[in-house]
């Protein structure tokens, strides 16, 4: 096993009960970020590459701190999940898991 | 080492909180049958945990622990009563969460950490139901000369129930204090 990877996986499944009870909404600039990479994607489960998202009107004026600190945390949440089998940064953006 | 270490001293700590806080407010107003079975068993979390991390190595961890929670929080007179039993009944519990992750490996579902699979809280609490069925059916077994007939139905219901919600309780405690860091360190 994995320590580091099992780890992740504690941090993202606890993160995504703090979502799903209720007491987490994403920030201001987490949902810019989502925002963006769902409208860069057709339907949910599309793949969408990380430098068109840094792009993007809502996010290009966000510091690459930020802007990365609210991409671990849609990672974290399951609602960005790395693309398997690219060496490249893309993502899967899941907004069917999006909660209204 | 460090992992027996870590995983016998939560299993310690939850214990406490579940014998000298849970267990008298909860002899307050339950009956007998509550002598054996918890309404909000703490250790529990730390078995789920302990397996979904390390499997059927944490066993030793989940002993260890186990042992040194009784020799100190169970009174003398429990203690001396229940003796012949109490190793059997350590076994068992500890043995429940390991055993439930194999169960579901069996069934095809590799649950375990690190293993790839969708971390979901739900299924670990799926997971840890199951279990507590294992620890239940064990523990019923292995009390059965002590507990009165009557109270045989009470017991074998409360177990299942003290698990979950122990196991329950354990994973918002872990997620509160993974969302203070997180948001502390934010602040920062």
């Amino acid at each position: 096993m994995d320590r580091l990877k099992a780890m992740l996986e504690l941090r993202e499944m606890l993160r995504r009960m703090e979502r799903e009870v209720g007491l987490d909404r994403l920030s201001p600039v987490e949902q810019d970020v989502f925002l963006a990479a769902h409208s860069l994607t057709r339907e949910a489960g599309d793949i969408v590459q990380s430098e068109r998202i840094r792009k993007h009107r809502l996010v290009k004026d966000v510091s690459s701190a930020t802007y990365h600190r609210a991409l671990r945390a849609l990672l974290e949440l399951g609602l960005l999940e790395n693309a398997r089998g690219s060496r490249a940064r893309l993502y899967v953006v899941r907004s069917d898991r999006m909660q209204t | 080492m460090q992992s027996i270490l870590i995983i016998a001293g939560a299993y310690i700590l939850c214990h406490g909180i579940t014998a000298l806080l849970v267990t008298p407010v909860q002899h307050l107003f339950a009956s007998h049958a509550t002598v054996f079975a918890s309404l909000l068993y703490l250790p529990h979390g730390v078995r789920v945990l302990a397996a979904w991390f390390l499997g059927w190595r944490a066993f030793p961890a989940l002993v260890v622990g186990a042992v040194a929670s009784e020799l100190l929080f169970t009174p003398a007179e429990v203690f001396s009563m229940l003796q012949p039993a109490m190793l059997a009944s350590i076994t068992v519990g500890a043995m429940s969460a390991p055993l439930a992750f194999s169960l579901a490996g069996f069934f095809g579902r590799n649950l375990h950490a690190g293993e790839g699979g969708l971390p979901d809280w739900k299924r670990l609490l799926a997971i840890g139901a199951l279990a507590s069925v294992v620890n239940s059916v064990g523990q019923s077994i292995v009390f059965s000369g002590f507990i009165l007939p009557e109270s045989f139905a009470t017991v074998a219901a409360i177990y299942p129930f003290g698990d979950v919600t122990g196991l329950f309780a354990c994973m918002w405690a872990l997620m509160l204090i993974f969302r203070w860091i997180r948001l502390s360190s934010a602040g920062s």
